[in-house]
């Protein structure tokens, strides 16, 4: 049986779960020093219910805190773990992504969203069934090279940098991405180029009749 | 120059006015004092941490005490930069009601 001139122990450790590390001690002494003083002037059962309260009413606040201190503390050590040899590897994903955000955002800007135009071209060619229409429109195939160069990204983030003990040189290890999405981001990629090109000139150029 | 939310205003005062006693209990019973009602721990838990990480506020922990579990109290002291922004939200502040009748 708990001890009724101490917290609740249940709220106490919903309270924990809210907290951050280093605050927990110092955050539940606060609590319990409160607690102390309400069980001074009134009954265990009120006490309790106040520290109850006091939770809930902690809680958003708290859990914001966290959340916020969880981000930053994650963010600082990813900067801080970024050393000599990882630092380039960033900057070249980050290269990588522009010429992804310089096809996404031209491409769907010209294609009016990329549905309308791309129904009107495709209108006049063998493709009618609306769901097929859709799945090789525009923003499918444009979002479809954008994930092509974020998988580029993310081997190219793994990239490691190995300084010779020369500090001349660098040996670039690239870890592989698997056969399938290769295949993949090829298929989409040319599809892509194809129902792209097909927009401005109106036409499937590979088809035939067109 | 950096400004102030009310809340944070009355923390860094409350902060200054209890000196060497300022602590969390302490704080939250000088606040429901100027404020007249109930705060929860975590309305004043939350912006003095924010205060402390923008480097207005110093903090530092005390022996551990019975009343409180065994556990330890973290005070709170004013730095050089949380005094010169409560003495410029002052003065910002008699500027703005110098001439003013409500």
């Amino acid at each position: 049986m708990t001890d009724p001139s101490h917290p609740p122990k249940l709220a106490e450790l919903f309270l924990m779960s809210m907290l951050i590390p280093g605050e927990k001690e110092v955050v539940l002494g606060d609590f319990e020093e409160l607690f102390h003083k309400i069980l001074g002037h009134s009954d265990v059962r009120k006490a309790r219910s106040w520290y109850w309260m006091q939770v809930c009413r902690s809680a958003p606040a708290l859990i914001q805190l966290k959340l916020s201190n969880e981000f930053e503390r994650s963010f600082t050590t990813m900067i801080k773990n970024m050393n000599l040899h990882n630092k380039p590897s960033l900057l070249i994903s980050l290269i990588a992504l522009i010429p992804a955000l310089i096809v996404i955002i031209p491409g769907i800007m010209q294609s009016g969203f990329g549905y309308f135009e791309a129904n009107k071209a495709l209108d006049a060619t063998w493709v009618k069934v609306p769901v097929l229409k859709t799945l090789i429109s525009p923003v499918v195939l444009l979002g479809g090279l954008f994930l092509i160069f974020i998988l580029n990204a993310i081997p190219a983030m793994k990239l490691r940098f190995e300084r010779q003990p020369e500090g001349l040189t660098s040996v670039i290890t690239f870890k592989p991405v698997p056969l399938h999405w290769i295949f993949v981001g090829l298929s989409i990629l040319m599809v892509g180029i194809l129902l792209t090109y097909s927009l401005f000139e109106n036409r499937i150029p590979i088809l035939p009749g067109t | 120059m950096e400004f102030l939310t009310r809340m944070e205003e009355i923390l860094l005062l409350t902060v200054h006015q209890l000196g060497s006693e300022a602590y969390g209990v302490t704080i939250k019973a000088r606040v429901e004092e100027l404020l007249g009602k109930s705060v929860s721990v975590g309305a004043v838990y939350v912006p003095l941490d924010r205060l402390a990480k923008r480097g207005l506020l110093k903090t530092w922990q005390g022996e551990p005490s019975p009343e409180r579990g065994g556990r330890s109290k973290k005070f709170y002291k004013l730095t050089r930069d949380g005094l010169e922004i409560l003495q410029e939200t002052k003065a910002l502040s008699d500027s703005l009601w110098a001439d003013a009748t409500v």
